[in-house]
């Protein structure tokens, strides 16, 4: 990602995440921080790629609180492989250290933790390269 | 003090003065002068004297415990007569499950409960457990209700005359629990206990047919000891508010929500002392103790003057405070045992009446027994081994706390009024402006960790690597399997209504939806429809049938002042 375009993101989460001050945060946080950012609001995952799709973002950022994030990641993947999309997803949220490489392993580009901070994230998807595909 | 006495302290002033200038000349203080601030950005002296107290009125501001203004508590003898409620957060599973969590806590130590368990569960409104929306949802400390038999086998053994018991969110949950207390034997109109359902005014503007003023005006004529008002300030608190709003918050929604429940002839006094609170209590020790005081005096002050409460009941603020979670870190996540410690100091510093601390590995995962029973022990060990209750409202009298008790106060005032001058709090423009404020403060917040400004430890300093054996490390974190949970309670879900007399939930039906109509009192038409055993979610499809969705009307005509979907949400909130 380089050149003076933007980086989009879509910023989702879901419908039964309600505790919404981190979310909110980040929405202007990284818009400060020069990312060009789509509220999502609360979406199923068929919504998530249909928009995403429609907006052409760069990134899905999808936050996880109370679902499970392998059932959630594995139906956004079956979604976005539907729709032929390769859009890189981040997640952040409530997600075990026991689950990063195997998020990872599912293609997951970044995982993002309560702690971390917005020039972090911000900085990850500004230099991000999306991996070659063998 | 006489005018001799005063001049002797403020010369004595200025020679302290001198010698922390002199002091500070050789070797500086840490930071400048202006970045020393509470928690809520209040900018705070080097020291306090009682030249900053001078122009409180000891009894009439600050008073007695046990009297009005209840600035030092509202009971005469604090926590020597009875301590405060231990009131961990609890939920998982099915209810069966929940119930079994429920009678370990008890077995621990607990005194009352606020379970985590309701027909919504994290939804806003309640859908059954077989909707689409609830897969992959991992019930993170919540249990899913459906029907009354879900209600049955909560309380299953459980002694609702010993413990305090927090029904769920929506009217549907507390005419379920009442059924169900009634069917265990239980007298409604004895029943103690408290309902999770803060009253929505912004979804459900109109007063008559409003579900949650049905419930209090309801309780108030049927079960007078039930706590029946709920004012659920610890929820805006959480979304990234700072205690002057939360206080602001507190008196500003309280107005609100008890003037539109006298438009039901009900006089404050018939209600008033079954209004309960719900608060966040956080790391600012002294900021935070001060803000229970605040509140207290507020809080009665209004009752008795602004809506004239002649029952001193009528004027206490009796509220649960629960540890501030957004402040734990998922990172060394041990350190939150100390961030829980602190802040239940703070809280029983501020003389609350039931207290959550937050467990550890609430960041990581749902939480474990293990952590759920130290938090218990974190209560039990500054209820017996600190001293901390000895003495009733032990911080009243310091310069310092005095003060800051006042300064919030004024703070909290000015906000008051200006979501007064904008029609009260539940309507849109006050609300609107309120959300602007928070969003700002936790922005600011936030802002100030990224920049260091603030330092969040093990999270912006005295930070691991990832591999550090205390980067991640937890005890016994909790492998909860959801696919399962949900399962089995669609299975229970289905079998309630393969064995109901169905001829019977059309009845209910019908009297569900002439009820929802005709906007009577629809609480003693929900009681006797849930003993049919019809579900939440389908008394939620013909509230919608009848009435149209309800996120509505109000907010829609302002929807050009909204940036997106999140801030309609948010209405929903409390």
């Amino acid at each position: 990602m380089t050149g003076d375009k933007k980086v989009r993101m879509l910023l989702t989460k879901h419908p039964l995440d309600g505790h919404e001050a981190g979310y909110n945060i980040l929405a202007r946080g990284l818009r400060e921080q020069g990312i060009e950012v789509i509220i999502g609001g609360s979406q199923m995952t068929n919504e998530i790629v249909d928009t995403a799709i429609q907006e052409d973002v760069d990134f899905i950022g999808y936050r996880i609180m109370a679902g499970d994030p392998i059932y959630l990641v594995e139906e956004l993947n079956k979604r976005l492989k539907q729709k032929n999309s390769d859009i890189p997803v981040i997640i952040g949220g409530i997600i075990r250290a026991k689950d990063f490489s195997k998020l990872r392993a599912m293609g997951v580009a970044q995982i993002f933790i309560p702690g971390s901070l917005l020039s972090e994230i911000a900085n990850f998807m500004k230099t991000y390269k999306k991996p070659v595909k063998a | 003090m006489n005018q001799k006495e005063l001049k002797k302290l403020k010369d004595a002033r200025k020679d302290y003065d001198e010698l922390v200038t002199r002091s500070t000349a050789k070797i500086p203080e840490a930071k400048p002068e202006s970045e020393y601030m509470t928690d809520s950005w209040i900018p705070v002296n080097r020291l306090y004297t009682p030249l900053d107290v001078e122009h409180i009125d000891v009894v009439k501001d600050v008073g007695f415990p046990g009297e009005y203004p209840f600035t030092r508590g509202v009971f005469p003898s604090g926590y020597r007569t009875r301590a405060w409620n231990r009131r961990q957060v609890a939920g998982r599973g099915p209810a069966d499950e929940c119930n079994q969590l429920a009678k370990y806590l008890i077995s621990q130590g607990q005194t009352a409960f606020a379970l985590h368990a309701g027909t919504n569960a994290d939804s806003k409104i309640p859908q059954d457990t077989d909707d689409p929306i609830y897969a992959g949802y991992a019930f993170r400390d919540t249990t899913k209700m459906d029907t009354l038999a879900d209600y049955e086998e909560l309380i299953d053994g459980i002694d609702l005359n010993k413990f305090s018991w927090m029904a769920g969110e929506f009217p549907i949950d507390l005419a379920m629990f009442v059924v169900a207390a009634e069917k265990k034997g239980f007298d409604r109109h004895k029943l103690v206990a408290t309902t999770a359902g803060k009253v929505r005014l912004i979804s459900y503007p109109e007063n008559k047919g409003n579900p949650w003023i049905d419930q209090v005006e309801y309780c108030t004529r049927e079960m007078p000891n039930f706590n029946s008002l709920y004012i659920d300030v610890g929820n805006v608190r959480e979304a990234g508010t700072n205690a002057v709003q939360e206080i602001a918050w507190t008196i500003a929604l309280g107005m609100d929500c008890i003037r539109e429940v006298m438009k039901r002839d009900l006089t404050v006094d018939s209600f008033a002392s079954k209004i309960h609170f719900y608060h966040r209590v956080g790391s600012d020790i002294m900021e935070e103790a001060a803000k229970f005081r605040c509140l207290r005096r507020m809080w009665s002050r209004m009752m008795k003057e602004y809506f004239g409460a002649k029952d001193p009941r009528s004027w206490r603020l009796r509220t649960h405070a629960q540890s501030y979670g957004p402040v734990f870190a998922a990172k060394q996540p041990l350190n939150n045992i100390i961030r829980g410690t602190v802040q239940g100091i703070a809280a029983v510093l501020g003389g609350v009446q039931s207290l959550a601390v937050d467990t550890f590995d609430e960041p990581l995962a749902v939480p474990s027994d293990f952590a759920k029973v130290l938090s218990l022990r974190t209560q039990q060990v500054l209820e017996h081994e600190t001293g901390l209750v000895n003495v009733v409202d032990p911080l009243g009298g310091s310069y310092y706390v005095e003060w800051l008790t006042d300064t919030l106060e004024k703070e909290a005032q000015k906000i008051i009024d200006k979501l007064e001058e904008l029609g009260g709090a539940c309507k849109i423009p006050a609300s609107a402006h309120f959300m602007q404020l928070m969003r700002e403060s936790a922005y600011r917040y936030q802002k100030e960790i990224d920049t260091k400004k603030r330092i969040h430890v093990g999270v912006n300093e005295y930070i691991m690597a990832e591999d550090d054996p205390m980067q991640h490390y937890a005890p016994e974190l909790i492998e909860y399997d959801h696919v399962a949970a949900i399962k089995k309670q669609v299975a229970r879900l289905n079998k309630v209504r393969r064995e109901r007399d169905n001829a019977a939930v059309e009845k209910a039906k019908k009297e569900l939806r002439d009820v929802f109509r005709s906007r009577e009192n629809m609480m003693p038409v929900l009681i006797e429809a849930v003993k049919t055993y019809i579900s939440s979610g389908e008394i939620m499809k013909l509230l919608v049938e009848v009435r149209g969705k309800q996120v509505g009307p109000q907010a829609e005509k302002y929807a050009d002042r909204l940036v997106s979907e999140i801030e309609l949400a948010i209405y929903d909130w409390y």
